[in-house]
């Protein structure tokens, strides 16, 4: 089984077995943890790029641009080149939030990686300490001002920031690395430091314009920027920071309060978190996460889940699981805060304790970070024992089952009706709707580790939910009034609700994996009910019912048509009904999802393996002419020598209008050009002679045809056209003999064929035949 | 001379049985033309004007052959003959004789130690140069200026392309020999003019002498 999203599942399982060896204590974490959110969005996108995580302040993830054609992949730029490495240690998955590719008129914004990896060994072995995910600290990350020059994206300004990721601490986050998340505002590039500080860089020096640090002078090295940063319509800037308990001693490193025997008991709280606000005029706020009153409230203590050993889950209909301290609400990682076009600011929260991620919120700050509400994510559902897990027939185990007996609707693994979770693996992050309401997707391990997306309006009332949510940031696409949501919808092949164990003998007969797939895009109304769903059907010996789709928060454009990235190496364009527009293949990869954009001229930006590749709709060319007197010939047109003794012009329809000048065409000695800005252009000569003519039209250099979006023809590729010239050829053969003069004598009388128009003047006649005996004894060196 | 007579059929029937292979051959072999352009040889006094020589076309092939095109380029090294032009007025019967797209004057180059020339068959269809037969593909006229040393100057055919025949589907016709002609250069000297008049002197003379 190798499922993306249950990467964390299956670190959390290797950190509970390592756990089990320390503690002798059986975990009864089956898988990890949870949360949700909501949040919502407009549509409306703030400008023609894509300056931020999902577009705009409501990270709805649309653009009022058209998405290019997917014709050809235009740049690929490794920005980590520790992915291997990183594959290597994780078990063959790419464990790393990257950051959305930021475009702003010709440019594009994306961290790059540089610094060193040491890796463990053996890799994934998390030996000798630090190594691998425990050295994430020795990585330094850089924000990359790249600009589009003549078809290439060429590097401006690069920027190294101080900021560190918050530590993996022996597994304690699955191996899964948070986001380093930079956003654009005017003029400038905000990009996270250390220390939960910010930096401001000039858009065009990359040059800091200031540090905005919410805690004073000092940089604390256990204080984190942990979400993607957003910035408001005003230019405004929001983000999440946290304060982990940090010590130096991997024994007791213990930041994300597993508790001291990996059991949730006895484990240190957070000591803080904050939602920081600068405003525009660079004044700071913030506001503590622990300040905040929560409703309904928050406990002291939380519910776990059934230990293993108690499978099949619920142990029984009255079954209480075992309890942790909830410890404080903080954000999820990675959750940027979303604004609604009123200035509610949305965030999602949950208990510190990992093993009660299932105590989770929605939270609603007024724009002077007041709290305006709070929604729990739990008992929203009720799709767990009986829905979405068959409740076994008999009391016999049964495969993929709740135990024989057990409560409608609840989670299997708690005995209580499901709840959103909120893990800190994830990337899903509030998306604001039309209607001020709020979308998240949060997770939820019973339904084969699917999550489900939760819908809150305005008001933090629950309105609906849907049975996917891993890791999506959706996308909401307004239209006719009304809006719809858009997500990825994967089919996991894990267990129902729980994995098996081979020292659980009942394990196997219960937590059968489910076979992969099917893999949807699926398009969902306001009420979460299906739209429309687009199935991926690539196949290979390994996926016979189609690849993942990887993509953790997906594009769609001014049309409704959604971009989304697969495993299967492709990137898809699917129109609005789920119909395929266009691909193109790109890499294939099974690395974490990632996210997409579109940049304001419509090129596509996409990730894999830690490569960005840009892709677009670029200038090709049609057809490719020679002049000739009154006639013109496409070439090669099925020949190697062109017969005409008057070539004195080119004519290059290309697939798009297009811009060019004289010095577009070399080869030839151009006396004239027409067309720029049209899908033909034309460049003149005096008359071709016998001869060999290596043409070029040009799509690198300053004289390179472009479109009217910038696009050089091929992507940056020449487009080479060899004519060779061999006046009177007409049988085509590199030599002109008394043939071709039969040949052309003979076609006087048939109907015309330009081949034989020797001279070009729309006839054949005793001319054309004179042209050719001029010429008999002729070839080309 | 009964028993001369059977040796010889004897003989006869041998030399058939011998032949047998080969007569399989040609039978089952297809059938090829086999063309020859041959350029002529001829005298010519330096200086002198007007002079003439032949290009022709021989089949010796088996079969006829249908020719809708040619060409020919010939060329030599002395300076001091020009080549002027070329006709349709062969000595052999004009290959394309009565339907001559472009004769008289077949030759397409400018008067020099080069010549080109060509034609096309006017009509539809081609000419048919039939088995063993021999058709003229120009009557070529050029000069010899005065200042020529004596001797054989070799009139060269240029190779395919410039040299080519075409069958009427505009399809090149193999030509298998191009067989080089010659001008021998003749420059009367006074040595020769005298015994040239001795000669004269003594017929005279002796006739006188008969007479008398």
């Amino acid at each position: 089984m190798r499922r993306k999203g249950s990467g964390a599942i299956m670190r959390l399982q290797r950190l509970v077995g390592k756990v089990r060896a320390c503690t002798h204590t059986h975990s009864t974490l089956g898988s990890i943890s949870i949360a949700l959110g909501i949040a919502v969005l407009s549509a409306a996108a703030l400008g023609q790029g894509w300056p931020q995580w999902g577009q705009n302040p409501q990270h709805s993830g649309t653009i009022p641009v058209a998405g290019q054609s997917l014709s050809q992949v235009l740049a690929h730029i490794v920005y980590d080149p520790f992915a291997a490495q990183e594959q290597a240690e994780n078990f063959g998955e790419l464990l790393v939030h990257y950051q959305t590719p930021l475009t702003n008129g010709q440019d594009v914004f994306m961290e790059f990686t540089s610094g060193s990896y040491v890796s463990c060994n053996p890799p994934g072995s998390y030996s000798p300490f630090p190594c691998g995910n425990d050295n994430w600290f020795n990585q330094v990350w850089n924000e990359k001002r790249l600009h589009w020059e003549n078809g290439q994206l060429i590097e401006k300004w690069s920027f190294a920031s101080d900021w560190k990721p918050a530590p993996d601490a022996g597994g304690e986050l699955g191996g899964w690395q948070p986001v380093f998340h930079a956003a654009l505002t005017g003029n400038a590039v905000w990009v996270p430091g250390a220390g939960g500080s910010v930096f401001k860089l000039s858009i065009d020096s990359g040059n800091p314009l200031g540090r905005f640090n919410p805690f004073g002078s000092t940089i604390d090295p256990n204080t984190f920027v942990s979400s993607p940063i957003t910035v408001d319509a005003q230019g405004n800037v929001y983000y999440n920071v946290l304060k982990l308990n940090i010590t130096n001693d991997p024994t007791t490193n213990d930041p994300w309060s597993f508790g001291p025997n990996f059991d949730g008991n006895n484990a240190t709280d957070i000591p803080d978190a904050w939602l920081v606000k600068i405003s525009s005029a660079g004044v700071i706020n913030k506001v503590s996460y622990k300040s905040l009153t929560f409703t309904p409230p928050t406990r002291g203590t939380c519910l776990a889940s059934f230990s293993s050993s108690d499978l099949p889950w619920p142990p029984s209909p009255t079954a209480m699981p075992r309890t942790v301290p909830c410890l404080s609400q903080r954000p999820g990682l990675n959750i940027a805060p979303a604004i609604a076009p009123d200035g509610t600011i949305y965030s999602v929260t949950v208990a510190h304790n990992p093993y009660a991620s299932r105590y989770a919120y929605v939270v609603a700050f007024q724009t002077d970070l007041s709290l305006k509400w709070t929604a729990s994510l739990r008992d929203r559902l009720n799709d767990g024992c009986g829905v979405l897990v068959p409740i076994a027939i008999t009391s016999v185990p049964q495969a993929s089952s709740c135990r024989f007996g057990a409560n409608f609707g609840v989670d299997p693994a708690t005995n209580q009706k499901p709840a959103g979770r909120v893990i800190d693996q994830s990337s899903s992050s509030p998306v604001v709707t039309p209607d001020g309401g709020v979308i998240y997707a949060a997770y939820t391990r019973y339904d084969h580790a699917r999550g489900h997306t939760f819908r809150f309006d305005a008001n933090g009332n629950f309105v609906a939910a849907y049975h996917f949510g891993w890791d999506s940031t959706p996308a909401v696409y307004q239209h006719n009034g009304t809006y719809s949501v858009v997500i990825k919808d994967n089919h996991y092949d894990a267990g129902n609700y729980c994995d098996p164990d081979p020292s659980r003998p009942v394990s196997q007969i219960v937590c059968v994996e489910a076979p992969k797939g099917p893999y949807f895009v699926t398009q969902l109304d306001p009420n979460m009910n299906i739209e429309w769903q687009f199935q991926n059907t690539s196949t290979d010996a390994t996926h016979s019912n189609g690849f993942q789709w990887s993509f953790n928060a997906p594009a769609v454009d001014l049309h409704g048509n959604v971009y989304a990235n697969s495993e299967d190496g492709n990137l898809y364009a699917i129109r609005q009904g789920g119909t395929l527009l266009g691909n193109i293949f790109v890499n294939q990869s099974l690395g974490a999802d990632t996210p997409l954009s579109l940049g304001p001229d419509g090129k596509l930006y996409t990730e894999s393996d830690g490569t960005l590749f840009a892709i677009a709709q670029v200038p090709t060319v049609v057809s490719y002419q020679v002049l000739f007197g009154s006639q013109s010939f496409t070439v090669p047109g099925g020949r190697t020598n062109l017969p005409w003794t008057t070539i004195t012009g080119v004519k290059v329809t290309f697939s798009e209008p297009v811009t060019g000048n004289a010095s577009s065409l070399t080869g030839v000695s151009v006396t004239g050009f027409s067309g720029s800005g049209t899908n033909t252009l034309t460049w003149t000569f005096s008359a071709l002679t016998r001869a060999t003519y290596n043409t070029k039209v040009l799509g690198t250099t300053a004289n390179a045809v472009k479109d009217l979006a910038g696009n050089p023809l091929g992507g940056g590729v020449d487009f080479a056209q060899i004519l060779n010239v061999l006046p009177g050829d007409v049988s085509d053969d590199g030599n002109v003999a008394s043939n071709d003069m039969v040949l052309v004598n003979n076609a006087r009388s048939m109907a015309y064929n330009v081949i034989d128009d020797i001279n070009g003047d729309g006839v054949v006649d005793l001319n054309d035949v004179s042209l050719v005996r001029a010429r008999i004894g002729t070839h080309l060196p | 001379m009964h028993e001369i007579r059977l040796q010889n059929v004897r003989s006869l029937f041998r030399r058939l049985f011998m032949m047998t292979p080969v007569l399989g051959l040609l039978i089952s072999a297809p059938v090829e033309a086999s063309l020859i352009i041959t350029v002529g040889n001829v005298f010519s006094n330096s200086p002198s004007s007007s002079n003439t020589l032949e290009v022709d076309l021989t089949n010796t092939g088996p079969a006829a052959v249908s020719l809708a095109g040619f060409s020919f380029e010939i060329d030599v090294t002395d300076p001091h003959i020009t080549f002027t032009s070329a006709t349709i007025a062969t000595v052999a019967t004009y290959v394309f004789a009565g339907n001559s797209l472009f004769g008289p004057i077949i030759s397409t180059s400018l008067p020099g130690q080069t010549l080109d020339v060509s034609d096309v068959w006017a009509a539809a269809g081609g000419a048919t140069i039939a088995a063993g037969a021999t058709v003229g593909l120009g009557h070529v006229s050029f000069d010899v200026s005065a200042g020529d040393f004596p001797g054989l100057v070799t009139v060269a055919l240029s190779p395919f392309p410039a040299t080519s025949l075409s069958d009427p589907a505009g399809a090149n016709v193999s030509v298998d020999a191009l067989t080089s002609g010659s001008i021998t250069v003749k420059v009367p000297e006074p040595s020769a003019l005298v015994l040239v008049l001795l000669g004269l002197f003594a017929l005279a003379w002796t006739r006188k002498c008969l007479r008398q």
